[in-house]
């Protein structure tokens, strides 16, 4: 809101989104260190300070945060980011406020294929987990699209989500059933466990993350004339078939990439962008940067009640996620449609 | 005769009809015009009940409607909304039989009556060539006749006809419009919103003109359709002239010379420059 | 869309004088056509398994079981007919309930999982099975599954009415409250005792192996009431198709028949939902299979899809049982299979079109 006055300057230093931003990473970093210090141990901040810059192995406190908690507050952070914008890039492609991969579906195909690349071709290293997520996110991507069409509603998008998701989650449970006990692990990340994570599968996957990210920013000037309608976008020059191939694309290596980290979550990305445009409107930059920000304290801290919330015991952050998100979806549902 | 008292209705938080009043004589063609956003299908829809008036009366010889079941109202009133889907799979028959609804129940599933207004209805539409052909089969200008066909078969006193011509060429618009002021003979009583002026003027025989809500003016056509109301309702510079073969008036905008509308493209991009 | 090649003309049927209805030819035709298809998958259902029969045999013994020896009569009497016809009531009451659903949201997206009775009922079940085990004796599990059911879609008929209904606003609030019980399911699946989730995760899958007589009263007591009031409404459903406005100016009053309808809808999902689990798929299938055949028309769309459906079901789960024997695939997890990559090419078909 107060950046609207802002924007009518079109030059200048936009003091207002500089501080925004300032304001949200002072909360990251205060998140970041409720993170480390909160959990089934709870441990002091000062501990925690002395783990991150002056480690110490011979603290055993020191050793649970560098060890255990903070690969996964990274994971966390990269999850968020990554859903966040892939949730915006989606919103922004299919002109459709209720789009969010996890709900149309995209999670659960990689997911799917995902498990069974590793029923059915155990010989290749787990190395390749990441492109068979995006297989699948690809492949669900475009039985969504094939289903709904571009032009369609809301209703008819969101629908066909649902009728994709239930397709592969079956299939998905059809593959536990056939082997128990192998996929027992599996388990436990298809219902989105950072957790049950750790870094090494980040390495598997920062390359794309990296590009896919670098992508999404690149796209920016299109996507804003994007929004002001196709046929406006297509005489201003932009190809728009490109750019929702290309934007389609990002969104199935970045959820792609979420998934193969640390399983389906859903929500963040129909929840995030909205927040970030409360804040910022009209441009793809901001609203890229915002939800990037509030994508990972949302993550942040949905992982923070996963662990608090139940204590002792861990509840999946794919399932706080959807208890945040869903109240959200329906909030928006009332709202927005007529 | 339709008597409409002290009717106020609208959408949440923004009311739309304020007070009409209005009695609209039988067995004629009615016409309701106005600028777009004045109400005229919204007073459209609360007569037949689909909006929710908030305050006021509709009676129909004596009877408030309001206080209906809507069966008991759908068989006095059918109102044929703009239509802009083609239903898939249905012949017009079986279209047209879906106007009998208001008529059948549980233990009544289709009797002579129905059957004979369903003929009845064919035969004045003219429907009969196409009758088992699937909708989707038929032009634009055939299915809005199946469409009337369906309102026909409700076999009500009163039609309320929301656009009827909306989307048709214009030898279709023509052919429909004969047809529906065809029905005057048979006693029905009709209510249309139109928005050709000249249309309107040429087939109506009365004529209600709304602004903003309110009913503007109403009256026979001659009396009403004159060059200050059409200025005041529509805002719409007009000369007004005789059809010399139907004796209706004809409204003719003004065209302005190119000097004149020089002058005013010239004037408003300085006003343009001002306000810049 | 492929022509039919029976008449399109609609012939009178009149049962008494004032009784009667107009169908077409081709109506009566595919009807009587899936029934039969019907009970010869119901015979197959009864023949295979792991004491093979003969189709002939099956038809043997149920005609005249005084006839066939003793361990067989047992065999298909007591063990495959009740699990058979369970899977037949249980399609057709989640096909009447999606030809319902489909038609007043007048979307063909839309499938009575999506109202939330199936979440509703599965999390309630989950609730008692899982945290508070043996408060409830066994049986009257399915009752308060069905109830939660109710409350769960009453609560989302509620939510979406707010600011006056709409059809689409209902089902996609159906999706909102879905998700969030499945996330609830999901927490309690995963940290349940793992006994008590074996228990529900079968039942979950849309299972029927432990179908019994009882069951099939049940269902069919349901299938009967529902299923014919929704019947009787074919006249109003077919007027909903052609838009809010056209139906409610020829008398159907939306405020009562669309809670009416929903009322019916719920009730068969949540019937069949409480008995044979979640079956997702068949609501949404089977109204489109009908569809093919006898369009839009509901007085032979509500029919016939109930006999698809009831088709659909017993293939299904006597594939689960037969595909990988002897490990047991859920019907309603086999439905997804066949039924997800048909419903796929058909949308994408019909969008053509």
């Amino acid at each position: 809101m107060r950046s609207t006055v802002e924007t009518h300057r079109m030059s200048g230093f936009p003091v207002a989104r500089v501080t925004g931003v300032v304001l949200l990473l002072l909360a990251l970093v205060i998140a970041a260190f409720l993170h480390l210090s909160l959990g089934a141990k709870e441990i002091d901040w000062m501990t925690v300070w002395h783990a991150l810059f002056d480690y110490n192995t011979a603290d055993m406190d020191q050793v649970i945060i560098r060890e255990s908690r903070q690969a996964r507050l990274i994971v966390s952070v990269v999850v968020g980011a990554s859903l966040a914008l892939a949730g915006v890039m989606m919103q922004a492609i299919s002109s459709n406020p209720l789009a969010d991969p996890g709900l149309l579906g995209i999670n659960s195909g990689a997911a799917f294929f995902v498990v069974a690349s590793l029923l059915f071709f155990p010989m290749f290293g787990q190395g390749y987990v990441p492109v068979f997520a995006f297989l699948g996110a690809a492949f669900a991507a475009l039985l969504v699209m094939m289903l709904s069409g571009w032009e369609q509603g809301s209703e008819r998008l969101v629908l066909a989500g649902v009728v994709v998701t239930a397709l592969f989650s079956a299939m998905t449970a059809i593959l536990l059933l056939i082997d128990q006990q192998g996929l027992e692990k599996v388990r436990h990340w298809l219902t989105g466990a950072i957790g049950a994570s750790d870094l090494k599968k980040l390495h598997w996957v920062y390359p794309y993350l990296i590009c896919a990210m670098v992508g999404c920013f690149a796209l920016v000037r299109s996507l804003n004339a994007f929004h002001l309608g196709e046929r406006v976008a297509a005489s201003l020059g932009v190809n728009v078939l490109l750019l929702k191939v290309s934007g389609l694309a990002l969104v199935v290596v970045l959820s792609g990439c979420v998934v193969t980290v640390a399983g389906p979550i859903g929500f963040v990305g129909l929840v995030v962008p909205h927040v970030a445009r409360l804040l910022v409107r009209n441009s793809y930059a901001w609203l890229f940067i915002y939800s990037l920000l509030i994508g990972t304290l949302l993550l942040i801290l949905s992982d923070i009640a996963a662990r608090v919330v139940l204590s002792p015991y861990e509840i999946n952050t794919g399932i706080i996620t959807a208890f945040v998100g869903s109240p959200v979806f329906i909030a928006l549902v009332l709202g927005r449609m007529k | 005769m339709l008597v409409i008292e002290n009717l106020n209705a609208g959408y949440k938080n923004k009311q739309i009809l304020k007070n009409i009043n209005l009695t609209l004589p039988d067995g004629g063609f009615i016409t309701l015009m106005g600028a777009n956003g004045c109400g005229k299908t919204t007073l459209l829809h609360s007569i037949s009940g689909l909006l929710k008036v908030t305050k006021g009366d509709v009676f129909l010889n004596e009877t408030n409607l309001l206080g209906l079941k809507r069966k008991d109202v759908a068989q006095r009133l059918a109102l044929l909304p703009q239509i802009t889907t083609t239903p898939s799979g249905l012949t017009a028959r079986e279209l047209i039989m879906q106007g009998r609804f208001p008529w059948q129940n549980w233990w009544k599933q289709w009797s002579d009556v129905d059957e004979k207004a369903v003929n009845d209805a064919i035969e004045v539409t003219n429907v009969g060539d196409y009758l088992d052909l699937p909708l989707e089969q038929l032009s634009g200008g055939q299915q809005q006749r199946c469409w009337i066909a369906m309102t026909l078969a409700q076999d009500t006193p009163v039609l309320l006809l929301d656009e009827p011509t909306t989307y048709l060429d214009v030898a279709h618009q023509v052919e429909l419009m004969n047809l529906i002021a065809s029905l005057k003979s048979k006693g029905k009583t009709i209510i249309a919103v139109l928005h050709d002026l000249n249309q309107a003027a040429t087939y109506s025989d009365y004529l209600v003109m709304m602004k903003e809500g309110k009913v503007f003016t109403q009256g026979k056509v001659k009396e009403v359709f004159t060059k200050e109301n059409l200025s005041s309702v529509f805002g719409l510079n007009a000369h007004i002239i005789t059809d010399p073969y139907n004796d209706t008036p004809i409204a003719l905008p003004v065209v302005t010379s190119p000097d004149n509308l020089a002058q005013t493209t010239d004037l408003n991009n300085r006003q343009q420059m001002h306000y810049a | 869309m492929k022509k039919i090649w029976l008449s399109t003309r609609s012939i009178q049927i009149k049962l008494f004088p004032n009784v009667g209805v107009y169908a077409r030819s081709s109506d009566v035709f595919w009807l009587a056509f899936f029934c039969l298809f019907l009970l010869f998958l119901l015979l197959w259902g009864a023949a295979i398994g792991s004491y093979q029969l003969s189709i002939l045999k099956s038809w043997q013994i149920i005609i005249a079981p005084e006839l066939a020896p003793e361990k067989l009569v047992r065999v298909v009497w007591e063990f495959r007919l009740p699990r058979l016809l369970v899977a037949a009531l249980c399609g057709a009451a989640l096909a009447i309930a999606g030809v319902i659903l489909q038609s007043i949201t007048r979307n063909a997206l839309a499938s009575p999982g999506l109202i939330g009775v199936e979440a509703g009922a599965s999390a309630t079940m989950l609730v008692f099975v899982v945290i508070v085990p043996g408060i409830i004796p066994i049986f009257l599990l399915p009752v308060f599954a069905m109830i939660g059911g109710f409350i769960v879609a009453s609560c989302v008929w509620l939510l979406s009415s707010l600011r006056g209904y709409s059809p689409i606003r209902l089902v996609l609030i159906g999706v909102g409250i879905t998700s969030m019980l499945s996330a609830f399911s999901e927490m309690l699946i995963t940290y349940g005792d793992i006994d008590f989730v074996e228990s529900a995760l079968m039942w979950f899958g849309g299972s029927l192996h432990q179908a019994s007589w009882s069951q099939v009263k049940v269902m069919m007591f349901w299938l009967l009431i529902a299923g014919s009031l929704a019947w009787l409404c074919f006249r109003e459903l077919n007027l909903l198709i052609l838009g809010n406005k056209v139906a409610f100016s020829r008398g159907v009053d939306n405020r009562k028949a669309l809670p009416f309808l929903l009322f019916l809808c719920v009730a068969l999902t949540s019937a069949s939902v409480a008995t044979a689990g979640t079956l997702t798929f068949v609501g949404l299938i089977a109204p489109h299979i009908a569809r093919r055949f006898c369009a839009n028309r509901h007085g032979a769309l509500i029919p016939l899809s109930a006999v698809i459906g009831a088709c659909l079901v017993v293939l299904g789960d006597s594939l689960g049982r037969s595909m990988f024997a002897p490990l047991q695939l859920p019907a309603g997890l086999v439905l997804v299979l066949i039924g997800a990559p048909y419903f796929i090419v058909l949308i994408s078909r019909l969008r053509k079109a």
